[in-house]
């Protein structure tokens, strides 16, 4: 009955969506690979090569245990229907199958008490799927594997049903412990029992006659077809040591306390005499009993203990509660979601929570260096903003959070900088989603960590790590720029009109040099209304004393028929040849080329990304859709969108511009065509190792 | 009668000063839509032609082509005024040659009977007829299609939106609001793309969704990342002009050039009154400035050291349009020239 429950809750829980560490992924593996060949290893022996016959005693419980999950993954290979299969065969209460989901189900014991989460039970269910499949392949072996993963689950199921009893988890350990070395036992004897079984097929004939593989599955509803069997089996050989059935008399008890079909079935296995067999009847009866009376016994107990961690624990009860009822809930949120996200749902994997839902939740009683935390919060309410802007930060954080860093007694540098690295990443990448330039920094800080020798002087390494930052901010930005401004310098003609999109630190200083040597040009700059970079960009301009003009991007084709160059900043450029940039990027090259105006994309090498995107949703930030309200209007119709559930206001931050649209990207190395970014990370790899 | 040909007479003191009326009304705002704009310059010829003292052809001719030409010249942008100007020419001109029992030979003309056509139809125009009182009937025609000319629009909505469909329109446009509620039980999507007049796409987005329109306001800039997830672009214009081409909002060319680019299809709505017959092949014709702060406000520090542009219109080509939708159901860009020679006489097409 329990198995039946556990069972059931599996077979409820197999929808709910979860995720599974790839540790622990890899260990369910190992497990099943192993119990696999287990099983294997058992069938070979037990069988002798007749797989489908079944030997007397013995041999009926260890061959029927795998024949029987195979017809049923032979019916169907959906896990589910398994699940319910089983259930029935479970429900018909027979003794074979029960002692081998018995037997199965205390074999990942072990593992099962991990305390693993409840999603881990899809995981472990679709792992069954993929074995039922191999299964299929390889055939009747490697199903009991399946039964096992498939129990893995069950087990987990209950071990989840009353995560916050730990009276009852340690009992339930202990069980299964104990029922771990019963089955260990069981499965020694049981060979022993074949050997000498193997060596009086004189009887299969009869047995083998009246259960094939179907017989067995129909068998199962009835113990007394089988039971007569048996016995018919038992009278014909008569010829049994007295001390085996004894022993095996005292082993059928003791595992009778947790199975007592076990012990049946093994009894059985044992040629008798009749008055032998009576007598062994009795006593089985007795044990059986005794059995009931111990399960129930042990229900009371759980209940009794479920009761009082319950009653000790009347929040920690509502929680159980709402878990269980977990998946219901998220069904219908799901459905509200869907209703409400009529709005915009194409961009819903895109909503993580706006970055000051970000910043609510921000850890300060940490471990994080405080130069981290204060640019997390500058990462997430956009103070530093920028592809080179941000990367700089991020190495500057990173330079003070090296110097200040204390090295544990006991560990090497590397490793205990990399432990608090990995920290302090994982806090940033929260705050704000890393840029190709912060992720190519840390690439290239990460290389140069595992370049340390192992007993390198913590004060060396620190000292070598700051200057390798401090020659990474040098080499990749600052000399990059250098060499990009005088790449465009070159490219632009006195009388130009130059229309640029947004601000770019890298556009400003190409156009700053350029007025500087002398260039006379007329910088167009475009923006729009929600972001103000591009005034940001405009001031800085002026400063410079560039002759600007400005427009909106609602005029960006009022101005492109007099405009000469485009000059284009990128956040990053992915290895397919696409721009990532500011939104709006897009637009003004769309535009561009509809005017046969040339493109210019800078863009710094080490803005080059490995990843490929040929569209703005599969990767993209929202920005605060509250933007798109007309500050200095009082009375704007959108201040109460969000109450709207009809009105959305999206408020995207990059745009991807095919490759087709840039005539040229600027890099330090050579202005070379878009589709060339492979080359040019491929060259990189070779040289910096990152 | 081309116009250049002879003297037209000046209008008498109360014609100009309801002109002087109706131009300052659209100049100071009180008359906005262009709709309304139809319907009150074809009230104000009506008015003209019920108060000239000459009834024959001819003088109501000259009389209605003077409105036309001062209101052109104070309102060079309002198209439509022209048009209906255009509009009630043509009315006059049928019921004269009715009159002289001569086929309307221009109604249904084939190009090369239209561009053969000998101008020579002073001639027959005989005077001494009243002709009021059929203009008067020809005029109220013309105000009825006015009138049902949204209606006719909006009832289309349903052969063009497909349910479950996602729409992305430019600015805002009275018209494209309620084309896309006409479209009812097929539930579009809407991505509403705000113009330079923000406030006005907001206030669009607004009264959409509360009527259940799903609507998703962005702004311009994100146009190009969007289309590809577009099923169509529905836009409102300000007039269509001769050839197929459109003119509309600023901004209107790049939404277009992203349309092309990822071939989505653009339904343009264009009820009839908005046809001109003027060819025009660069946004400098027929555009405007607008005032620069709504591009960047006057008390930004940059402003001052800045030349800042803010064009009120946009000229789409005809290849950026895949379909007109008028009142007499959709045609192709390439279809436009039909339906102007039907609507307007050749000869009027320069008041």
């Amino acid at each position: 009955m329990e198995g039946q429950h556990k069972l059931f809750n599996n077979y409820l829980r197999a929808h709910c969506k979860t995720k599974l560490t790839a540790s622990q992924r890899r260990r369910l593996r190992r497990k099943t690979l192993k119990s696999s060949k287990d099983c294997k290893s058992k069938d070979t022996e037990v069988c002798n090569g007749k797989k489908n016959h079944i030997v007397p005693n013995g041999e009926l419980y260890l061959n029927v245990s795998p024949i029987l999950p195979l017809n049923i993954i032979n019916s169907s290979n959906k896990i589910v229907e398994l699940n319910t299969k089983l259930c029935d065969t479970l429900n018909c209460s027979s003794p074979l199958t029960k002692n081998k989901i018995v037997v199965s189900n205390m074999e990942p014991s072990s593992e099962a008490g991990l305390s693993l989460k409840s999603r881990d039970d899809v995981k472990a269910a679709r792992e069954a799927k993929k074995l039922a499949k191999q299964a299929k392949k390889k055939g009747t072996t490697e199903i009991q594997t399946k039964s096992e993963t498939q129990k893995l689950t069950t087990q987990k199921g209950q071990d989840l049903k009353n995560p916050s009893v730990d009276e009852v988890d340690r009992a339930e350990k202990e069980n299964k412990e104990k029922s771990l070395h019963m089955i260990k036992e069981i499965k020694s004897k049981l060979s022993d029992a074949v050997v000498h079984a193997s060596s009086k097929d004189v009887s299969n004939v009869t047995v083998a006659e009246n259960l094939t593989v179907n017989d067995v599955v129909n068998t199962l509803k009835d113990i007394v077809n089988v039971a007569k069997n048996v016995e018919s089996v038992t009278a014909i050989v008569k010829a049994m040591d007295v001390q085996k059935q004894v022993k095996n008399e005292v082993k059928k008890q003791t595992i009778n306390e947790k199975t007592p079909d076990v012990g049946e079935k093994k009894m059985e296995s044992d040629g008798k005499s009749k008055a032998e067999l009576k007598a062994e009847r009795r006593a089985k009866q007795e044990a059986q009993r005794a059995a009931k009376q111990a399960q129930q016994q042990a229900k009371e107990v759980q209940q009794k203990s479920n009761v009082k961690t319950e009653q000790i624990k009347e929040p920690g009860k509502k929680e159980d509660v709402a878990k269980e009822k977990s998946p219901k809930p998220k069904l219908i949120e799901k459905k509200v979601k869907s209703q409400s996200s009529q709005k915009c749902n194409w961009f819903q994997h895109l909503h993580t929570e706006h970055d000051k839902e970000a910043l609510r939740d921000l850890a300060i009683n940490s471990n994080l260096h405080p130069a981290v935390i204060k640019l997390g919060v500058q990462l997430a309410s956009h103070v530093v903003t920028g592809s080179n802007a941000r990367c700089i930060a991020l190495l500057d954080a990173l330079k003070k959070m090296v110097r200040d860093y204390s090295l544990p007694a006991k560990t090497e540098f590397a490793r205990g900088l990399e432990a608090q690295l990995a920290a302090s990443l994982s806090f940033l990448w929260r705050m704000r989603a890393p840029s190709a330039s912060q992720v190519n920094a840390i690439k290239h800080f990460r290389h140069q960590l595992t370049q340390l020798p192992n007993n390198v002087d913590e004060f060396d390494a620190k000292k070598k790590l700051q200057e390798e930052m401090d020659r990474y901010i040098r080499e990749q930005i600052d000399m990059a720029g250098e060499a990009i401004s005088i790449a465009v310098r070159n490219k632009i003609s006195n009388g130009d009109n130059i229309l640029t999109y947004g601000c770019s630190s890298l556009i400003e200083r190409i156009l700053r040099e350029s007025h500087e040597a002398g260039v006379q040009y007329r910088a167009v700059v475009v923006g729009n209304r929600v972001s103000h970079s591009a005034r940001e960009m405009l001031r800085r301009l002026i400063a410079a004393g560039v002759s600007c003009s400005y427009v909106d991007i609602s005029a960006l084709s009022f101005v492109m028929k007099s405009i000469n160059k485009v000059l284009l900043g990128a956040n990053a450029l992915l290895v397919n040849g696409s721009v990532l940039g500011a939104v709006g990027t897009l637009q003004a090259a769309l535009v561009a080329r509809a005017h046969n105006v040339p493109v210019l994309v800078a863009c710094e090498t080490h803005k080059f990304s490995d990843r490929v995107q040929t569209d703005a949703f599969v990767y993209n930030e929202i920005g605060d859709p509250e933007a798109l309200i007309d500050k200095s209007d009082e009375n704007s119709l959108l201040k109460d969108w969000r109450s709207n559930p009809n009105l959305n206001l999206l408020n995207l931050t990059y745009d991807v511009t095919p490759a087709s649209l840039v005539t040229a990207v600027v890099t330090e190395l050579a202005i070379l065509p878009c589709t060339s970014a492979p080359v040019v990370l491929r060259f990189k790899t070779s040289e910096y190792g990152m | 009668m081309s116009p250049l040909e002879g003297n037209l007479q000046d209008l008498d003191e109360k014609s100009i000063e309801n002109i002087v009326k109706f131009v300052s009304d659209i100049r100071t705002g009180k008359l906005q839509g262009s709709n309304k704009i139809a319907v009150a310059t074809v009230t104000l010829l009506e008015q003209i032609i019920t108060d000239a003292s000459n009834t024959s052809a001819l003088f109501l001719v000259n009389a209605v082509r003077a409105t036309g030409r001062r209101i052109t010249k104070a309102l060079p942008h309002e198209l439509i005024a022209a048009n209906m100007v255009r509009r009630v020419l043509r009315a006059i001109r049928d019921e004269q040659r009715a009159l002289a029992n001569q086929s309307s030979e221009y109604s249904g003309d084939s190009l090369q009977r239209l561009v053969l056509a000998a101008p020579s139809r002073r001639a027959t125009l005989p005077s001494h007829h009243d002709l009021r009182e059929p203009i008067r009937d020809h005029i109220a025609e013309l105000l009825g299609e006015l009138e049902a000319s949204t209606s006719a629009i909006c009832g289309q909505a349903k052969e063009h939106i497909h349910t479950d469909e996602l729409i992305l329109t430019y600015g805002s446009s009275n018209l494209v609001e309620k084309f896309l509620k006409a479209s009812g039980t097929n539930k579009p999507k809407l991505l509403l793309v705000e113009g330079p007049q923000h406030s006005e796409s907001a206030a669009m987005a607004t009264r959409l969704s509360s009527q259940g329109v799903s609507v998703t306001l962005v702004n311009g800039a994100a146009v190009g990342a969007l289309m590809p997830r577009v099923n169509k672009v529905v836009i409102g214009v300000r007039s269509t002009l001769a050839g197929g081409a459109v003119l509309g909002e600023a901004g209107l060319l790049a939404v277009t050039t992203a349309a092309r680019h990822y071939s989505v299809p653009v339904v343009v709505l264009s009820p009839l009154y908005k046809l001109s017959p003027l060819h025009s092949c660069d946004h400098t014709h027929f555009n405007a400035l607008a005032p620069p702060y709504t591009a960047m406000p006057y008390m930004s520090g940059e402003s001052a050291l800045t030349q800042v542009y803010a064009p009120m219109c946009d000229f789409v080509p005809p290849d950026h349009v895949t379909l007109f939708i008028t009142n007499l159901g959709g045609s192709s860009p390439s279809y436009i020239y039909r339906l102007l020679s039907e609507l307007y006489d050749p000869n009027d097409y320069q008041i």
